[in-house]
């Protein structure tokens, strides 16, 4: 009998002190970011790389700069959207260089317009966004006169956006 | 002198019930057939201690043949599961039928078990996402964003099966004391938007990898006896 409760007791505690946390592994797809290509204006089958191309969000009128994307050469890069809002707006920068606080280079704004789904992914992460483009201005509509900068053009290539694997926008330049 | 007499009838009494009560003992031992019926004391604890969960089970099991039992367990359970991502409550009831097999051997007249057992398992439950944050890893420009609109989902079930091992003692005259483990391994399950269903009432917590799961009891029970033999 004294045997019997020992062993249910033990038992017992072993069991509730063994739960176990979750957390939510680095390798896990994450919310896509938009991938923007870059490409001749007058040769539009052939890619073109931005010089020193810096890309500035606009979050409240405050300008936040996009840590991996500081001035570099490159004709492909992956900016993230705003989960909050379906409306996303950028400074895209090209010849970029800052002294203290003051931006140089030619800035272009870009806005872009989308309706986002949240896609259950596992119990440690949740969920993520996935987005799909409904519509890209190369300037700032909230201005009266829109202004071409050195942005010609631009496509919607892949308005869905569950991965970062293929191009969405193609920019022209 | 009334006081007197008291005593006397009282020792009397007492005597001639101890006499009763040996005389009884020394008849052939036999066995107890009956309903035993129960309730999981660490659900009710659990209850008490924890304010994410809420649940309560009465588990019952009928004597058919000497070392066999029918067992069967249901409950109501509503659980709040959190990490950093995601907070969910589930709530919902269940229903376990199966039965018990006593590999103990008893000495004369005791009526413990230590058991395998083997149960089928069924819930039918609601799942609620109160609240998640979004799993994105380049948040350092816009910021992190959390969703506080739940996402009810309701009508949700599943079926699982569940292997048993525990013990029974008996602490007092027909009152039990019990413990076992679960191995659980998920059949088939209702889900709805894609999302997993994070805890099954009966069930416990699933898994992402696997359909396995695991649950405890420790039960009190008192044993009715129908039929000794």
């Amino acid at each position: 009998m004294n045997h019997f409760k020992l062993i249910l007791l033990t038992m017992s505690f072993l069991i509730i002190s063994c739960e176990k946390d979750d957390i939510c592994p680095e390798s896990t797809q994450t919310t896509p970011q938009l991938v923007v290509t870059f490409y001749d204006l007058l040769d539009p089958q052939q890619s073109k790389t931005v010089e020193s191309l810096a890309v500035y969000a606009i979050k409240d009128s405050e300008l936040i700069l996009i840590e991996n994307i500081n001035g570099m050469n490159t004709d492909l890069i992956a900016i993230p959207l705003r989960n909050d809002i379906g409306v996303s707006n950028f400074k895209f920068i090209k010849n970029y260089s800052v002294e203290g606080n003051i931006i140089f280079g030619d800035l272009n704004h870009v806005y872009i317009d989308y309706e986002m789904t949240d896609v259950f992914i596992s119990r440690a992460c949740g969920f993520i966004t996935n987005y799909s483009i409904l519509s890209l201005i190369p300037y700032d509509p909230s201005v009266d006169t829109p202004v071409v900068e050195w942005i010609g053009g631009y496509e919607i290539i892949n308005p869905i956006v569950t991965s970062e694997n293929q191009a969405h926008v193609k920019i022209l330049h | 002198m009334l006081k007197y007499y008291i005593s006397i009838i009282l020792l009397f009494n007492f005597n001639l019930s101890l006499f009763s009560q040996t005389e009884n003992d020394s008849i052939s031992f036999k066995n107890k057939f009956g309903l035993r019926i129960g309730t999981d004391l660490s659900k009710i604890l659990n209850s008490a201690f924890n304010d994410d969960y809420e649940g309560i089970e009465i588990n019952a099991d009928f004597r058919i043949l000497k070392n066999i039992y029918i067992s069967s367990e249901v409950g109501t359970e509503k659980k709040i599961t959190a990490n950093d991502y995601l907070n969910t409550e589930s709530k919902g009831n269940y229903l376990k039928v199966g039965g018990d097999y006593n590999m103990y051997n008893n000495w004369l007249g005791m009526d413990n078990l230590i058991y395998a057992g083997f149960r089928i398992g069924f819930s039918n439950f609601s799942q609620t996402v109160n609240s998640y944050t979004i799993y994105d890893t380049n948040n350092q420009t816009w910021g992190q964003v959390s969703s506080h609109n739940p996402i009810i989902n309701d009508d949700l079930n599943a079926l699982w099966m569940e292997f048993v091992i525990g013990a029974k003692t008996q602490i007092l005259n027909n009152l039990f004391l019990g413990f076992n483990v679960q191995l659980k391994n998920l059949i088939s399950e209702k889900t709805k938007d894609n999302i997993d269903n994070i805890y099954i009432p009966g069930f416990n917590r699933t898994y992402d990898s696997s359909t396995l799961g695991s649950g405890f009891s420790y039960s009190i029970s008192y044993l009715i006896p129908i039929i000794k033999k």
